[in-house]
């Protein structure tokens, strides 16, 4: 293994469990994450880097022991989820519980840990569907950067409800994806001007969606509204199918 | 309120998140009308490109950058100015949702001793004729979107879709 591989792949780790944060606390529940991750069989570390089971588990030791631990699951969990994803959900899942089980038992957990465990749970939950939703976590984190950069509104629930979206309807193509000024996250599949599909997730579990398609001869179709998750009508979705 | 003309060109401030991942078009979300913008009777925000006559246009678009970065705090790197040509914009809008009268008009923002945190705009104006839930016409405008200005002075072109599209 060549020194940049492993530097690389030491950088993954640092990046390991955002939710986690850099509290004793924190250390410890990533800890007891590793330790799960070495004893399930059937863990593989991504084999273009080749650290065993062992070295990863040592070196997840020692980075989460240091001080100034900066930790970001969904990138880690985004780069393990290339191997094996159903797992990288699971872990996923996993920190969320134990942190907000843990917290709520000793003191009130901070919005912005939380914050991080939801989003760290929605990068999973969107990689864990395969390339397209890997694709798709890279975005929403970009945006998510974007949104914090410019202390702009970034509503997770919103994020949360895509991610369910994404999740429960198979065959999608992937859409593209913008952050809203009022935070919310807009899928958008796109044919041409006149047809195309928008779809804005709202907190409350409602589509505010856009559908321009065609009519009988040249006429277009345009309809804007609400609709609730569960009613969105297939013939809207066909354009995301095709 | 003088309407700006057809033949001239207003800018709008769109958040880097409204814009693609291509760079290619911006969602008609940043065109979103509020509610303040048809109470207070001066519409959605824009600036006039050629109400600033004295300056050629990139010393206006960096003028009008300036402005904005004065009035807004969270302005970041990845935030544009998307260009829209005013008549382009009106008879796009018109044609895909007849009888839509689409109207930009100048609402210059002056000093007010009273008032410092007031920032000054002379080339501010607004788009008027429609309402806030009305995202058919937000996502039309956005399609008539000519361009993207970076903050550096770059400009993107978009591809404007003919009247068949």
């Amino acid at each position: 293994m060549s020194y940049s591989s492993q530097s690389h792949w030491n950088s993954d780790l640092v990046k390991f469990g955002s939710v986690i944060g850099s509290t004793a606390s924190g250390r410890f529940l990533a800890a007891e994450v590793a330790q799960e991750a070495f004893d399930r069989p059937q863990f593989i570390p991504p084999s273009r880097i080749g650290f065993s089971d062992h070295l990863l588990f040592n070196e997840s030791m020692n980075i989460f022991a240091s001080e100034d631990c900066e930790v970001d699951a969904g990138s880690w969990l985004a780069q393990i989820s290339m191997q094996s994803s159903s797992f990288a959900a699971e872990i996923a899942r996993r920190i969320g519980r134990n942190v907000i089980t843990r917290r709520t038992l000793t003191e009130q957990p901070v919005r912005a840990e939380i914050d991080d465990v939801r989003r760290s749970r929605v990068l999973a939950d969107l990689v864990s569907t395969g390339v397209q939703g890997l694709a798709l976590s890279n975005r929403l984190r970009d945006l998510v950067e974007i949104a914090e950069d410019s202390d702009e509104p970034f509503l997770m629930a919103s994020a949360e409800n895509f991610a369910k979206f994404w999740r429960r309807i198979s065959g999608l193509r992937r859409p593209s994806l913008i952050l809203t000024p009022d935070g919310t996250l807009r899928a958008i599949w796109k044919k041409s001007n006149n047809h195309l599909l928008e779809l804005e997730f709202l907190s409350d579990n409602r589509l505010r969606y856009v559908f321009f398609g065609p009519s009988r001869g040249a006429h277009v179709d345009r309809e804007a509204g609400y609709v609730d998750v569960s009613t969105i009508v297939e013939t809207r979705l066909s354009i995301a199918r095709e | 309120m003088a309407d700006v003309p057809d033949h001239d060109h207003i800018l709008r401030l769109v958040s880097g998140g409204t814009i693609d991942e291509d760079r290619k078009s911006v969602n008609g979300t940043a065109f979103r009308m509020r509610d303040r913008d048809v109470q207070s009777g001066t519409g959605l925000s824009v600036n006039w490109i050629e109400h600033l006559a004295e300056l050629t246009k990139s010393e206006a678009v960096a003028e009008i950058w300036s402005v904005q970065k004065r009035k807004l705090s969270g302005i970041r790197a990845r935030h544009c100015l998307a260009e829209l040509n005013v008549g382009k914009m009106r008879a796009y809008v018109a044609a895909k949702e007849v009888n839509r009268d689409l109207e930009v008009h100048h609402h210059p923002i002056q000093a007010d001793d009273s008032k410092p945190e007031v920032v000054p705009d002379s080339s501010h104006a607004g788009i008027h004729g429609y309402m806030p839930e009305e995202d058919i016409i937000c996502t039309l405008i956005a399609q008539a979107v000519d361009g993207l200005h970076d903050q550096s002075g770059g400009y993107e072109q978009f591809f404007f879709p003919d009247a068949t599209d």
